[in-house]
């Protein structure tokens, strides 16, 4: 027995010492020009190369695979596959393609292949629905020129035909299930980086740079994507070199481990301003008495947002102005900071009639009815419980006695996105989201949209509606100005506190850009970075 | 009634049993997933489309059939189990037996080595500690037991990934390969990626198993024939692994296959931690995601398992012990 416990050591020593000894060799040398590979780690789970995976999706955006318009550092949209484009009414959309583009395989792009991929598209993911529903037809009068017409105007159509990643006819032609098509010819794109293998048992992904790429050869020779399942493993890796680059699809890293990083000297850090909104406290309009704007001013009142952003942001964060949309969207109106004031929250309560009749310590309604409105939020997101408890405590602070309603994400979604039975919900927004509908977050909020806070005001849609019909600079500024005041007004939502988007990297490397949409992962930083 | 005739009815009523419990467990793992709430075609749809019309959403639940009435779901849910279909994935793109075999491998690689090397450091050390019981081993040893048993998975994986593979680096943060490598060399790449996570199951699963043996252990020698074989003159070893091993045996076997029955269920906090690709993490996110051909297909073959597992233990018993089954 002895031996056998002997031999049993020796064998799993030796396999040890065998796998740190080829861990060793697989550790590559850089180069001092270019940097030959850059290691992304991610919490992200992609589960096959096939496009539509969806995170795979996102990376193939990202790295392999291109639009019409690509959104900028800025946030605006800007030529990219089409040099340029013009439009007359916003409903026929005429775009002009760039004569040098090549997919990865060597065939030339062509109009044929735009009009495929967006025919394909609606033929075959019902989801692209949610998307590029309003597409009426697509026209290929010749090999450089695309004529899309919508269902309707629509100024915002750029920033949706901006994510439609561009697929080549010739190869999927004749492929009748996207969805079941893994094979590598399935990864072929036509942008900086080529998609290179897919290991699954290693969790990495590895991307090439197209030496061929029309936009000039990029910075970093190969990409490797690496998934974590959780985000302390992910750090670890990272604080220990074998990361360059922690990556989180729209958003930071946790604050929780930033002072752990700040002691390295071979990681920076670098926060962004978030263009989404972390926490939202969502009023659904279309149910009594969150139809009264009074009360929901009057809770606005109720919250301490210093308090909040300390606890949750720990300094990285900002305090939420009324007018809702995050400073740094295209045309920001400046509007006033909510503020913590108690007892104007009471006494805007008792003006309204909600007063303690029983004696319970909380207020009942005007109708003398039990007021015990529910908070919906995701069970699967401490922070957002802990924010919860919060709001419930500021509340009972008042009078108003809330019941959190802690769901998971399904169930939350189902909720808020198609029952609507919600009372009152607190979720975050992404830049994304506060682009949809037609801009300034009202995507979220119109009814005729997700609508959580089902706003179906005339004079809101009025102001939306304007906003996806009107190209003229000047009166969309206006428009925009409209929108966040008519959010400081009514208060059909407000935020409660808002996380910047802290970003930690590879020091030993320069050059790094943030996109608002891609983040750090942006073709700045493909094309830039260089040994620092 | 004959002693076969006995066993036959005995099997026959197992069986029959077993049938009808497949049968109900099959019925629930169709039913549960739809009595939950969320809806798979909404969360697959995400909170970031543009537009959520209620037509585009019944083409998707058409798309995957759930548009159908529930008991026409559930006889086609009958007869593709039947033919061993478990359907495509909502969520993955995948058929959910190709899902399942993949995950199911490497679950297997990390959880069956975790059960064997558990249950024997579980035997050897708890008939040890039960054998010289009140000494300064027991106490530390039962001491470890109870630590490890109380230690919350997540907490104990974290601290071996952060002294072993972080501090120390020894190993490696996770994942089954580093990639890039065959034969023998791959072979000796996934031991040193799985060494960390066998080893966290291993002691989770060696703790609970080592108190049970330690306690049985500790009674048996109390027992009337530890003291005619001492009497006889007997070694304290040659009654321990003679007769009271012996007799601790049965009951931890028995746990040890249940152990073995729920293996294909994944261990879910270590292959969060660890970032591997188990059954674990294929249920969780299926449930998170409400893909219910995964979550069937999922409980499935977990019900099988324990069914299994407990069949050949009664079928065991039967042999070994031939007076159960009998008719009085």
């Amino acid at each position: 027995m002895k031996n056998i416990l002997q031999l049993l050591a020796c064998c799993l020593i030796l396999l040890c010492l065998s796998g740190l000894g080829l861990a060793s060799q697989s550790e590559s040398s850089g180069s001092q020009e270019r940097i030959s590979k850059l290691t992304v780690g991610t919490i992200n789970q992609i589960n096959d190369a096939n496009l539509w995976d969806y995170y795979f999706g996102v990376y193939s955006m990202m790295l392999s695979h291109q639009g019409l318009v690509r959104f900028n550092n800025n946030g605006d949209v800007g030529p990219e596959l089409a040099a340029s484009w013009d439009t007359e009414d916003l409903r026929t959309w005429t775009f002009h393609l760039r004569d040098d583009v090549t997919w990865h395989d060597g065939q030339p792009l062509t109009a044929q292949d735009i009009k495929f991929t967006i025919d394909y598209d609606l033929e075959k993911d019902p989801l692209s629905k949610s998307y590029i529903g309003t597409i009426k037809s697509v026209e290929a009068p010749d090999n450089k020129t695309v004529i899309i017409t919508l269902e309707k105007p629509d100024y915002n159509f750029l920033n949706t035909i901006a994510v439609v990643k561009m697929i080549p006819a010739h190869i999927f032609k004749s492929v009748a299930e996207p969805k079941k098509f893994n094979d590598r010819e399935a990864a072929i794109g036509c942008g900086p980086y080529k998609f290179v293998k897919f290991d699954k048992d290693a969790g990495t992904v590895t991307y090439q740079a197209n030496d061929r790429y029309w936009g000039g050869m990029p910075a970093i020779d190969t990409i490797e994507l690496r998934m974590f399942k959780n985000p302390d493993a992910l750090m670890l890796a990272f604080q220990k070199g074998e990361v360059d680059l922690p990556y989180y699809y729209s958003k930071g890293i946790s604050y929780y481990y930033v002072p752990n990083l700040l002691d390295n000297k071979e990681i920076g850090i670098e926060v962004y301003p978030e263009r989404g909104i972390t926490n939202v406290l969502w009023f659904n309009t279309a149910k009594e008495p969150f139809d009264n704007k009074e009360l929901r001013l009057a809770l606005s009142y109720a919250l301490n947002y210093e308090e909040l952003k300390n606890m949750f942001t720990a300094g990285y964060g900002t305090l939420p102005s009324a007018g809702w949309v995050p400073n740094g969207t295209l045309y920001y109106t400046k509007t006033r900071i909510l503020t913590y004031d108690a007892n104007k929250s009471r006494s805007m309560l008792d003006d309204l009639g909600f007063k303690d009749v029983d004696g319970d310590g909380f207020r009942e309604t005007p109708q003398k009815a039990k007021f015990q409105p529910k908070l919906l939020t995701r069970s699967d997101l401490p922070d957002s419980i802990r924010a919860a408890e919060m709001l419930k405590k500021y509340f009972a602070a008042v009078g108003i006695d809330i019941e959190i309603d802690l769901a998971d994400k399904s169930t939350h979604g189902e909720i808020l996105d198609e029952k609507k039975t919600h009372e009152m919900a607190l979720a975050g927004t992404t830049f994304w989201g506060m682009i949809m509908g037609e801009g300034y977050g009202s995507g979220y909020t119109d009814s005729r949209y997700y609508g959580w806070s089902m706003v179906d005001d005339p004079e809101y849609q009025s102001i939306v509606d304007s906003l996806g019909s009107t190209q003229d600079k000047r009166k969309r500024e206006e428009l925009a100005a409209q929108i966040q005041e008519y959010y400081a007004e009514q208060m059909p939502q407000f935020a409660v506190y808002s996380m910047n988007i802290i970003q930690p990297y590879n020091a030993n490397y320069a050059g790094w850009e943030y996109n608002p949409l891609h983040g750090i992962l942006s073709y700045g930083t493909l094309n830039k970075l260089h040994e620092a | 009634m004959s002693e076969a005739g006995g066993g036959r009815s005995y099997f026959l009523g197992k069986l029959i049993r077993y049938s009808l419990t497949l049968f109900l467990i099959l019925s629930l793992n169709f039913a549960l997933p739809r009595m939950m709430p969320g809806d798979p075609v909404v969360n697959l749809l995400g909170d970031e489309a543009l537009h959520n019309d209620p037509e585009m959403i019944e083409k998707l639940r058409a798309e995957f059939g759930l548009d159908r009435p529930l008991h026409i779901q559930y006889t086609d849910y009958l007869r593709s189990v039947s033919r061993l279909d478990l359907g495509y994935s909502i969520h993955k793109s995948r058929s959910v037996a190709d899902l399942m075999a993949y995950r199911l491998f490497w679950t297997l690689v990390l959880v069956f080595p975790s059960i064997v090397i558990g249950a024997l450091l579980a035997l050897l050390l708890g008939a040890l500690a039960g054998f010289k019981s009140q000494s300064r081993t027991d106490l530390m040893l039962t001491g470890l037991a109870l630590f490890l048993y109380t230690c919350p998975p997540f907490l104990l994986a974290m601290v071996l990934v952060s002294v072993f593979a972080f501090h120390l680096g020894l190993f490696p943060l996770g994942n089954l390969t580093s990639g890039g490598r065959t034969g023998v060399e791959y072979i000796a790449d996934v031991a040193w990626h799985l060494l960390l996570p066998v080893a966290t199951l291993s002691l989770l699963g060696a703790s609970y198993k080592f108190l049970v043996v330690r306690n049985s252990v500790v009674q048996l020698l109390e027992e009337q024939f530890v003291l005619a074989a001492r009497a006889k003159g007997l070694r304290e070893m040659e009654i321990l692994l003679g007769h009271v091993i012996r007799n601790v045996l049965p009951p931890f076997i028995s746990m040890v296959a249940l152990s073995f029955g729920f293996m294909v269920s994944g261990a879910l906090i270590v292959e969060i931690v660890f970032s591997l690709n188990g059954m674990g993490t294929l249920v969780y996110d299926a449930v998170v995601a409400r893909d219910y051909p995964v979550m069937q297909g999922c409980f499935l073959v977990l019900t099988v398992s324990v069914l299994a597992a407990n069949l050949i233990a009664d079928i065991l018993y039967g042999i070994a012990d031939p007076r159960i089954g009998r008719t009085s």
